[in-house]
């Protein structure tokens, strides 16, 4: 096993990435741009490293300076995280060049399956079916005509590398082809330094389930279960679970047995994961994308499997034999995760940026929070808005969401605007509690997007409120003058004490 | 006693309202125009603490001053208020007065759609701002037309910065 690894990421999944190697006895070493110098993931490291310069481009994709980083610290192996590098065949063969082993799959198996059209190929050759889509597209060309012409709108406009819902586009008619593509292939290039984008029939109302894929070294290949992730806005992520309140066990053996004939058709080493579709009524599914790399949804798995998904890298890229047959995959009870997001869902999610005065997560029993900040941090607006991941756990599906609906509510958080009472309202939701919802739940429930109505708390908030301000304004207006009391009580007598 | 005003501005905007509070038995009473609140509240750190509400259920909460806005955690949900007078102040200064277009958040100038003299409509997109590695679309609030564009693409902003100055009306 490694003795030293870097961690060439930032935020949530830089600190628990460090949580699983150091209890592996691993030492962790981490690098920061500026604005992060305070942040936990770096506070957490063993060694800690500066990238300098203002854009992400400078510095957690600066692959130059990571691995002048690697070489200095002595680290053996690079662990990418989710995001930035993460999916770059080039990255992971600069670090084999320079000796590094590189926590992820090999750069060709990432090429054909991170690679979105590529992969699509892949699963067709493993008799997997897929969601219609054109060629990687240079503006509204023939290619580009040629798809409308044969599917029509709506239609989506996705990057060919990465993921997280960046450079996407819905696109409703032929009015908007032309900005959707031109922006979405901008916000690519921005995220991932690939603005390649291309064209991708879209489905109205399915499901979005993936399956957690893990593969070694040895051509052995397991999956581990699904996760249920329809819960989304602006096509990303807000809330997963697992398992899915749509899957049958007949459909699940089949989703499973696809996800993995698409990694050995791969030839896919590490964890990673396959997105597909699913139409609920009819349990057909189509194999949408592999996210080849860590997802930022693996708790919930984890939770359901006691297992280690980040220790299970690292061992498999030190050379491991993956000892776990897929029969002894056996979940227990129920996981949903909640993004916690810096930003606003009654004003269309803007991002919302400032120190966090207040952030006291709450803890017991079947509860975990990944975070990548902490009180007293500054949310800026130079990286992404997800500040932390809450997971909840329990015996079946309404007690894990029970405990879910309890830890938001005990979770203050203040100086920002997050989601944290949005996804309070998400989780309690008929629509959710029920289990029949799809991706269009958004849409469907615009109720939600609303700010909540008047009720009986906000007169005891409008009451607080204005006993606050009224404390405020008294203190302010009388600390001039402001003597101690003198009643006898020890803690009223001024001045400062002192132990003998 | 000087009545004072403060006014609700998240989640759900409210108008300003007056207050008073004082203290009795105890009990915190707030008197609002609706009526009179009476309040136990017991405050730990200076900042947190919980409330009942007569009759009601404890209700734990916490609040810190974000500038001139109280940010007040109550049982879960986020409340904002602004003391009355500053915010109609802020109104004037607002950049996004009248149909101006200003950034809601820090961000970069991804792309600029208008140029001086173009007429928009209500709902047309202006500028595309990129912050926190997403884009957003900021829409002229009114029909109108383009009297000076302040940013350029690829320049940063601060949250309120005025970005495009309009001319409201058709």
């Amino acid at each position: 096993m490694f003795s030293r690894v870097l961690i060439a990421n930032r935020g949530e999944i830089a600190v628990r990435i460090q949580q699983t190697l150091q209890a592996m006895g691993i030492a962790t070493v981490a690098v920061y741009a500026d604005p992060d110098i305070s942040a936990p993931h770096v506070a957490m490291a063993n060694a800690a490293y500066p990238l300098h310069g203002d854009s992400a481009k400078d510095t957690y994709l600066n692959v130059g300076e990571l691995l002048e980083v690697a070489r200095e610290s002595g680290a053996e192996a690079v662990h990418p995280g989710y995001g930035f590098l993460s999916e770059s065949p080039a990255f992971a063969r600069a670090c084999a060049a320079a000796g590094l082993v590189f926590i992820g799959p090999t750069p060709d198996s990432m090429e054909a399956l991170g690679d979105k059209v590529r992969s699509k190929e892949i699963a067709a050759l493993a008799g997997v079916p897929t969601v219609p889509s054109s060629a990687v597209l240079d503006g509204v060309g023939a290619d580009a005509q040629g798809f409308v012409e044969q599917w029509g709108f709506p239609l989506l406009v996705k990057a060919a590398a990465g993921g997280g819902g960046r450079g996407m586009r819905l696109v409703d008619g032929p009015d908007q082809l032309a900005q959707a593509l031109e922006s979405a292939s901008r916000e690519a290039q921005a995220a991932f330094g690939d603005g390649r984008v291309f064209l991708e029939r879209y489905l109205q109302h399915p499901r979005h389930i993936e399956f957690q894929i893990l593969a070694d070294g040895r051509g052995h290949v397991i999956h581990l279960l699904e996760r249920e992730c329809s819960i989304q806005r602006r096509h990303q992520k807000l809330i997963e679970e697992t398992p899915s309140p749509a899957m049958s066990p007949d459909l699940r053996r089949r989703m499973g047995e696809a996800a993995v004939a698409l990694a050995k058709a791969a030839g896919y080493v590490n964890a990673g994961t396959a997105e597909f579709l699913l139409d609920p009524d009819t349990e057909e599914f189509y194999f949408l994308e592999v996210n080849a790399r860590l997802q930022v949804e693996h708790p919930v798995t984890e939770a359901i499997l006691g297992m280690d998904i980040v220790a299970w890298q690292a061992r498999i890229a030190a050379g491991e034999a993956l000892d776990i047959a897929q029969e002894d995959v056996r979940s227990l009870g129920h996981a949903i995760e909640c993004r916690i997001y810096a930003e606003d869902p009654y004003s269309g999610f803007l991002p919302s940026t400032g120190r966090l005065l207040r952030w006291r997560p709450p803890t017991g029993p079947g509860l975990r929070l990944d975070s990548g900040v902490d009180e007293g941090y500054d949310v800026s607006s130079h990286y992404d808005a997800l500040l932390a991941k809450l997971v909840a756990w329990g015996p079946d599906r309404e007690a894990s969401l029970k405990r879910m609906e309890g830890a938001l509510r005990r979770f203050p958080v203040l100086g920002l605007v997050t989601n944290v009472p949005f996804l309070r309202r998400v989780v309690t939701h008929s629509g959710f509690t029920t289990g029949a919802y799809n991706t269009a739940f958004l849409d469907d429930n615009p109720d939600l997007l609303q700010a909540p109505q008047i009720t009986e708390k906000d007169e005891v908030a409008r009451s607080l409120g204005a006993w606050a301000t009224a404390n405020r304004t008294s203190t302010a207006a009388r600390s001039p003058s402001l003597a101690p009391v003198d009643d006898g009580s020890p803690w009223r007598q001024a001045g400062p004490r002192r132990l003998p | 006693m000087s009545q004072r005003r403060i006014q609700p501005h998240y989640p759900t905007p409210g108008p300003a309202f007056s207050y008073e509070v004082s203290e009795e038995n105890g009990q915190v009473l707030v008197h609002l125009d609706s009526g009179t609140v009476a309040l136990d509240v017991a405050q730990g750190d200076g900042s947190a603490g919980w409330c009942r509400p007569a009759g009601g259920l404890l209700l734990p909460f916490a609040y810190a001053w974000v500038g001139n806005d109280l940010h007040l955690w109550l049982d879960g949900d986020l409340f904002i208020f602004q003391p009355a007078e500053q915010r109609s102040r802020r109104r004037v200064d607002a950049s996004a007065a009248g149909g101006n277009i200003a950034s809601p958040v820090p961000g970069k100038i991804s792309k600029v759609l208008v140029q001086v003299g173009d007429t928009v409509e209500a709902d047309q997109a202006v500028i595309i701002l990129e912050s926190m590695k997403m884009e957003h679309l900021l829409k002229a609030n009114g029909a109108g037309t383009v009297v000076r564009v302040l940013v350029e693409e690829g320049q940063q902003v601060d949250r309120s910065g005025l970005l495009v100055e309009m001319s409201m009306g058709s």
